[in-house]
């Protein structure tokens, strides 16, 4: 990620950084809503639809009471394209340079890039570890999950 | 005339059944109390990553799925892995071995090397140099480079699950 200006959202113990410009909108867990079992949000003209991940990058489809806002990130041409669920919401600012996930600690499916050691912290012991991503990424990620998660809906159905 | 050479190698217990073995100039460091983070969307062999002195270090854990083997304590071998040029960007030079006890020195002779059987060291053999043999087992010396390659990595993920 060549932007040093990130958003990091927090989901469940994982923090996730996408750039900063990729971001459109951050809306309250209120103003999703659900239209023939899709969950949606509204961004100016658009409808966008809205994921919800846990800290392990897996669809949830409960509800999770916890997480207070939705986000919305879009692509290059600055259209928005989803929204995600999340507990917080921050921007940020590193000169910290992101190093590369080794390939031996990354499933190739993975949208995650790199990480940067968030060293604010006092204790050593509590660096904390973001990951970054980008909206292209997540993208790929989010359409690959829901295709897998609807031939496991259609298994199971056969079933 | 016959001369004896001994060698003194460091035993390691990854956890996994097998009893591996590592040449002292593989060795960077032994820690006892690590606290690794996971990494979403990894293999189970390799979901943890430990920050250390400036660089981020996978950690291989063959241990894990094992309840016998879960400790107190989170203990890791880190072991000079040498940056390997032919990755691009090129990967990290250290990596981390999860051990379920303290490595321990030995030293061997010549004899131990006669009867080594490669074949019976399971996932280890594709990481080994040479090996020994030594209280009743086939213990592989690691060469811990080889622990990144491909054939290594390709025979772990055929049991792994994703983490």
């Amino acid at each position: 990620m060549n932007d040093s200006k990130f958003v990091v959202i927090t989901l469940g113990s994982l923090n996730l950084a996408l750039p900063a410009s990729e971001l459109v909108l951050i809306n309250e867990r209120e103003k999703i809503t659900i239209k023939n079992g899709i969950t949606m949000t509204q961004t100016g003209d658009w409808q966008v639809p809205v994921y919800q991940l846990n800290e392990k990058l897996s669809l949830n489809r409960e509800r999770n009471k916890k997480s207070l806002y939705c986000a919305v990130f879009s692509d290059t041409n600055k259209r928005p394209l989803w929204g995600l669920v999340c507990d917080q919401i921050t921007q940020r600012n590193t000169s910290q340079q992101p190093v590369k996930i080794p390939k031996i600690s990354k499933h190739p499916h993975s949208p995650l890039i790199s990480v940067i050691v968030d060293n604010s912290s006092e204790r050593d012991s509590d660096d904390n570890l973001i990951f970054t991503t980008t909206t292209q990424a997540l993208t790929h990620y989010l359409e690959r999950s829901l295709s897998n998660d609807h031939q496991d809906q259609s298994i199971n159905l056969a079933c | 005339m016959i001369t004896k050479t001994n060698q003194s190698i460091w035993l390691a217990e990854p956890g996994d059944g097998f009893s591996i073995a590592f040449a002292g100039a593989s060795i960077q460091e032994f820690s006892m109390n690590v606290t690794p983070k996971s990494v979403p969307l990894s293999y189970d062999y390799c979901c943890q990553l430990v920050y250390r002195h400036g660089e981020l270090v996978s950690v291989v854990d063959l241990s894990t799925g094992n309840p016998q083997t879960i400790q107190r304590f989170y203990s890791v071998l880190f072991l000079h892995a040498g940056k390997s040029s032919e990755r691009n960007p090129p990967e990290h030079s250290i990596i981390g071995l999860h051990l379920v006890e303290p490595p321990r020195k030995v030293i061997l002779n010549d004899k131990n090397f006669s009867h080594f059987d490669l074949e019976q060291c399971g996932h280890w053999k594709n990481a080994a140099l040479s090996g020994y043999f030594h209280e009743g087992k086939h213990i592989p010396l690691i060469d811990p480079k080889l622990m990144r390659s491909d054939f290594f990595i390709d025979e772990l993920k055929q049991t792994a699950m994703i983490a």
